[in-house]
């Protein structure tokens, strides 16, 4: 379903370009994949996962570091967007 | 008095150094109450500012889908983010049964879901409605 949804995938690029930017803006490093999630206790329940492993930082850090991609992103995307998206920081 | 969901994560840290035969087993519980403990105290606060939102839905596990959505809504995208993640790990700890976790693994992820729990656990408890 994801993959017909021409709104997600128009603003896909830009989404992971302001990830990109975020990281790149704290000197930070990392390593991004993107995956889809279907939670098969639900009905239509399907996410994209942009997952990106931070390098050098505690998961402490990371998970501060998560908050503020997250602020970020959803002041600049919409809501009906980023209920389609999770964003997950983890350590690398 | 009602059950408080954050029994769930008192216990999964109680029972995490636990000394077991069963240590994926013992993760793969670990990693689904620390999931419980947050989801259902985000769902207690969004049911009870957003009592409709949760009537009529069409599956029972659609309300998980309905409490991400709702912080999303409010500008909680990075709590919703969270559960998310912590949903999608206790997916594969309930059904997944392909992935292996050898003893070091299993503790690392149950910690990991501990921790992550207990950090939105707090989140949730300052989310402040307007």
């Amino acid at each position: 379903m994801l993959r017909k949804d021409l709104e997600l995938l128009s603003v896909l690029p830009s989404l992971c370009d302001a990830i990109k930017a975020f990281l790149t803006e704290r000197g930070l490093k990392g390593l991004g994949k993107i995956g889809v999630f279907r939670d098969r206790e639900a009905s239509d329940a399907e996410v994209l996962v942009l997952e990106y492993g931070i390098e050098g930082k505690t998961y402490s850090e990371v998970l501060k570091l998560w908050d503020d991609a997250c602020i970020e992103a959803s002041n600049n995307f919409p809501p009906e967007i980023l209920k389609k998206v999770v964003i997950v920081f983890d350590e690398l | 008095m009602k059950f408080n969901p954050s029994d769930f994560l008192d216990l999964a840290k109680q029972i995490v150094d636990f000394p077991t035969n069963y240590d994926e087993a013992l993760a793969r519980s670990i990693i689904g109450r620390a999931y419980f403990a947050a989801h259902l105290s985000a769902r207690k606060k969004m049911r009870r500012r957003y009592p409709t939102r949760f009537k009529r839905l069409r599956r029972r596990g659609d309300e998980h889908k309905v409490v991400r959505e709702i912080l999303t809504e409010i500008s909680y995208y990075y709590v919703a983010s969270k559960l998310e993640k912590l949903n999608i790990d206790r997916s594969k700890a309930d059904y997944d049964m392909r992935v292996y976790l050898d003893l070091e693994e299993a503790k690392r992820k149950a910690k990991k879901a501990i921790d992550l729990s207990e950090y939105v656990i707090q989140q949730i408890k300052l989310i402040i409605f307007k």
